[in-house]
């Protein structure tokens, strides 16, 4: 009974968690991103080779956010870790224009995925701060996001570095999660 | 560049020729820093650099370098050319031509943003080493010179697609693969900014590929299915990679564990480490970690740096606690520069340490 009341509580009342992957090619901007979020300041990074695991509070959400390695060795193991995963947060580098179309290659076949089927997509057109940085619609168009079938979805113009649009696409994500997306 | 064109990456051939362009004199250091051993490349630069390096140079953005790991990444033929013509002795002489001698590398940051990004050193005179001055060259490679039947598949299509591969797979033996190197390693050396580039570096390349296509073609050629290959690819990659881990870590072995559990994966972690222990003679390690693998993923390594080092934190990674300062990885390295002793490590459940 105690059990059940607190999850009607926690329902109510927030606490809800969920478990995020931040993927993309390497060199996208996913582990400044989750720096970011979670600390609010742009930390200086390397390769990530691994992953990175935070916990970030927002919305009454806690999303546990797991930064993987994009190194295109690594990322056949990003698939070890999609059991039970609410989101996806899919992050492109708008001004690495020759790789977009390998972007795109990685992200469809992210979700084809079956154990993937229910989590909902957000997409980071990320680097906005660079010259060339290709907008919103065209990375939407780069992706070919329209080909999305069956799944929540967005796409967010950002700049980790200056810390734009990241919560921004955290509060559709944490909106949507509410709303039983995932 | 074409890197839309998918089928075409590298396998265990193209990692050979790096592996050799490493070797060379000039590629011993690192470009920026001189720190020994770099295992990344900017392929736009055309230089080898080191882990921490590559970092300041991801934060450029794409259009000033382009980092790609020398062993985690897949390569396209005309960048390994590439690398192949240029290399750190000559992006040197072109980025680092008005290079002050009292130059203060202490801030590697500031230091390779000037270099790059200010442009403060480059050569008045010659022209940058770049993809876009070779590009008649570098479509022939691309294109004509290399046969298909050198191409294979990466682990990466193979991990994502499961569909038969439209040409066979095929792999070699280990042995075939050490020769190659002895043959790599005699290669004529790159020249520096005298002379006539264009022509000289046009033969370089057909060496570099026609080495390629003589020891394709004179090895005996076994056809598996495809996850057999991938495990023997697979498998020897890693154990590179493995040694070249084992060298940062200055041989802790808990931490070579811990690692290839994350990075390989669990299972194919477990098995290619206890190979690599058995292999490279430690046994007694083999059969104390054996139990170490528990279903759960390990804690990476996180080594911290400066001041956070002293406070030793360790990471729980199925346990991650909220506002607790990141384990930055930066700190790896510290490793490189054999300081790894002082080091802390997260391992979790890995008890086992050598000293």
């Amino acid at each position: 009974m105690g059990l059940v009341f607190s999850r009607l509580f926690s329902s109510l009342f927030g606490n809800k968690e969920a478990r995020i992957l931040v993927l993309g090619l390497d060199n996208a901007g996913k582990t400044t991103i989750l720096y970011r979020l979670q600390m609010g300041e742009v930390v200086s990074t390397i390769p990530t080779i691994g992953f990175n695991v935070e916990t970030v509070q927002y919305n009454n959400i806690k999303f546990q956010v797991w930064d993987l390695g994009g190194q295109t060795s690594i990322r056949p193991y990003w698939r070890c870790y999609f059991p039970n995963t609410q989101a996806i947060i899919y992050v492109v580098d708008s001004s690495d224009t020759d790789r977009l179309v390998v972007a795109k290659e990685e992200f469809h076949a992210i979700l084809e995925e079956e154990e993937l089927k229910g989590a909902v997509v957000l997409i980071f057109a990320n680097k906005q701060d660079l010259p060339g940085a290709l907008d919103d619609a065209a990375v939407t168009e780069a992706l070919e996001l329209h080909k999305i079938k069956n799944r929540q979805w967005a796409i967010f113009k950002t700049s980790a570095i200056k810390g734009e649009g990241l919560f921004e696409g955290l509060d559709w994500l944490s909106n949507t999660l509410k709303s039983g997306g995932g | 560049m074409g890197e839309e064109n998918l089928v075409c990456v590298l396998s265990t051939d193209y990692l050979q020729i790096l592996e050799g362009l490493l070797k060379l004199p000039e590629n011993r250091e690192c470009a920026d820093c001189r720190g020994r051993a770099p295992r990344w490349a900017s392929i736009n630069l055309g230089i080898f650099i080191c882990l921490q390096c590559s970092g300041i140079h991801r934060s450029l953005g794409v259009h000033i370098s382009k980092v790609r790991s020398t062993t985690l990444d897949t390569w396209l033929p005309e960048q390994v050319a590439f690398m192949q013509r240029v290399g750190n002795e000559k992006s040197n002489n072109y980025w680092e031509a008005e290079l002050p001698a009292s130059v203060d590398r202490s801030d590697i940051g500031k230091f390779i943003r000037t270099k790059y990004q200010d442009k403060k050193w480059a050569s008045r005179y010659a022209p940058q080493p770049a993809l876009s001055n070779m590009t008649g060259e570098t479509s022939e490679v691309g294109g004509k010179d290399i046969p298909r039947r050198a191409r294979k598949y990466s682990l990466e299509e193979d991990g994502f697609s499961e569909q038969p591969p439209p040409v066979p797979i095929t792999t070699r033996s280990r042995g075939v693969s050490l020769d190659m190197m002895d043959e790599m390693l005699n290669l004529p050396p790159i020249n520096g900014l005298t002379g006539a580039p264009s022509v000289k570096h046009k033969e370089d390349t057909k060496d570099l590929f026609s080495l390629l296509y003589a020891s394709e073609a004179k090895q005996d050629r076994t056809i598996v299915p495809p996850s057999r290959w991938a495990t023997f690819e697979y498998y020897n990659y890693h154990l590179e990679e493995l040694d070249y881990y084992n060298h940062l870590f200055e041989e802790d072995f808990s931490i070579i564990y811990t690692f290839a559990l994350n990075i390989i994966g669990q299972e194919a972690g477990k098995s290619v480490t206890d190979e690599y222990l058995r292999q490279r003679g430690h046994s007694d390690l083999y059969h104390t970690t054996q139990g170490t693998s528990a279903s759960k993923l390990q804690a990476y390594v996180k080594l911290l740096s400066g001041d956070s080092l002293a406070a030793g934190t360790k990471k729980q990674v199925r346990a991650p606690k909220e506002s607790k300062a990141p384990s930055k990885q930066e700190s790896q390295s510290t490793a490189e520069t054999s300081n790894g002793r002082n080091l802390q490590r997260g391992s979790q459940g890995n008890s086992t340490k050598t000293t």
